[in-house]
């Protein structure tokens, strides 16, 4: 190949959209052979098509990545827009520089006062310019409700200084909150130890039962106990999941269709499958489950 | 009645299938006025597009994608309040996407760039055989990732949308936020950068062979 610099992109366009005619196909094909860039951009659109098409357990995967998402945004508030955070960093400026004066003026009187206090309360204590963005903090009231307030960002901002030695007291055990559980859950998880985060997510179920992220758990714990080869108790959580689950129910229904195959109990797994495929007929398990339906027909 | 006909849906009632472009303007202005539900849902419809991203940049075996899936959301929920209506939220949220998972890819910078294509070649097809055009896809995609780690950033995200989720340059101009014409320029410089590297490499070139 000896290259080009100019590269068909409307004939690179028609290919991306399947709409090349035979000449075009031709002329694309003759610069290809020339131009190393163009021969990979032709091999990328058909190497990633099947690499990004919504494959087996997505669904679970997405609604583990809102439930961390929102969880996340519950614990800091949203952006605000540039024009405002603008504002508010000037005013805290401002304060900051006013307050770096009045410290200086009494430094002579205290010269063993910490300016740490002083700034920190004026960026605590700035008044908003304007109002703050709506975010998503509120999204959940239980997980509000249980967020430990020592997590707000007002408290980590370092209002107060840190007590000396001897002021410290045991600390309490810090309240847990149905967010923290499943992040905690969910890292064990991604870390490999399943049965640890399959203890979590069991310790999630039992501690916020109401909660969002309890009952996207079940489906979760339903697929990892199947994959430790646990199908009853992965059952049970595919049902818990279902009893009250939306999300992920078209998962949670192949899981529940999986135990019960390696439980031996056809006529169960087949009225699951013929389920999934009745609520979401172009679900990504479609294939499997019309699969499964016509080999247990043939069993019974 | 079994387990599974207590909970299915009543005879009638539509799939659950959502639409992907039924993104009504209603649920939009709801979110991005911080209506926790309207934000949920959103994020619910979204959530294929950023996984499809994150998939492109990472590749779907790796295990940040999850992680990057996340942060991707976080950075459009965060960014909501600032959606002006100028354009439509899928195309707001696509450019949080790839903005997100790139700036993220890149913080893994050292991680990345020590994967030599034909290493990761190696390591798709070294546990389990894959069938060979499998595993020169499999190359192929790590070659291109690699290749595109090392371009510019403006002509990485340029590529990303146009070689690898196959955007039409109209589409890729509106996403990134620059004219055509600009964008043609980044991809052409970007495009002319891929070749020059590759022509260089005989392994890469044997890896594309003759074209699809």
């Amino acid at each position: 190949m000896s290259g080009a610099s100019n590269h068909p992109e409307a004939l690179l366009e028609l290919a991306a959209q399947g709409k090349l005619t035979r000449e075009h196909s031709i002329a694309l094909q003759r610069h290809a052979r020339e131009c190393e860039a163009c021969s990979a951009h032709l091999h990328a659109l058909r190497d990633f098509r099947d690499e990004l098409a919504t494959g087996d357990f997505d669904s679970l995967l997405d609604a583990r990545a809102i439930e961390g998402a929102l969880a996340a945004t519950r614990s800091r508030p949203a952006q605000k827009t540039p024009r405002s955070r603008w504002l508010a960093g000037a005013a805290a400026t401002l304060a900051a520089l006013l307050l770096t004066g009045a410290v200086l003026a009494r430094w002579g009187a205290s010269l063993g006062t910490s300016v740490k206090r002083p700034v920190a309360t004026a960026q605590a204590s700035a008044p908003p310019l304007s109002k703050p963005a709506p975010s998503a903090l509120t999204a959940h009231p239980e997980t509000q409700a249980a967020e430990p307030p020592a997590r707000t960002l007002r408290s980590s901002a370092g209002a107060r200084p840190a007590p000396s030695r001897k002021e410290v007291e045991p600390a309490p055990p810090a309240p847990r909150s149905a967010a923290e559980l499943f992040g905690r859950a969910n890292e064990l998880r991604r870390a490999g130890k399943d049965s640890d985060a399959v203890q979590t997510y069991l310790e999630l179920q039992s501690s916020f039962p109401a909660s969002r992220e309890a009952l996207l758990s079940h489906a979760i714990a339903g697929h990892l106990l199947l994959e430790q080869g646990r199908p009853e108790s992965a059952l049970a959580q595919f049902d818990s999941y279902l009893k009250r689950g939306a999300a992920v129910t078209e998962d949670a229904l192949a899981g529940r269709a999986a135990a019960l195959q390696r439980l031996g109990r056809g006529d169960e797994e087949r009225t699951t499958w013929e389920t999934l495929l009745r609520r979401f007929p172009r679900s990504v398990h479609a294939t499997r489950a019309r699969a499964r339906v016509a080999q247990l027909q043939q069993l019974r | 009645m079994s387990y599974a006909r207590a909970y299915e849906a009543p005879e009638g009632v539509p799939s659950e299938e959502p639409n992907p472009d039924d993104m009504g303007a209603a649920l939009v202005r709801m979110a991005v006025a911080g209506e926790p539900e309207a934000v949920r849902k959103l994020l619910a419809r979204l959530a294929p597009e950023f996984r499809r991203v994150c998939r492109a940049v990472f590749g779907s075996n790796s295990s940040d994608v999850e992680d990057s899936l996340q942060e991707g959301l976080v950075a459009f929920v965060r960014a909501l309040p600032n959606f002006r209506f100028e354009s439509p939220i899928r195309h707001y949220a696509l450019r949080i996407a790839l903005r997100s998972a790139l700036k993220a890819r890149r913080r893994s910078r050292e991680h990345y760039q020590h994967l030599d294509p034909l290493a990761t070649l190696a390591e798709a097809t070294g546990r389990q055989p894959l069938p060979s055009e499998e595993a020169a896809a499999a190359g192929r995609r790590a070659a291109l990732r690699a290749l595109l780690d090392r371009l510019p950033e403006e002509q990485a995200e340029a590529l990303t949308l146009y070689v690898v989720l196959g955007c039409s340059l109209d589409e890729t101009a509106t996403l990134v936020g620059v004219s055509p014409n600009t964008v043609k320029t980044r991809i052409r410089l970007g495009k002319n950068s891929l070749r020059r590297t590759i022509s260089r490499n005989p392994a890469l070139r044997s890896l594309l062979g003759e074209p699809p």
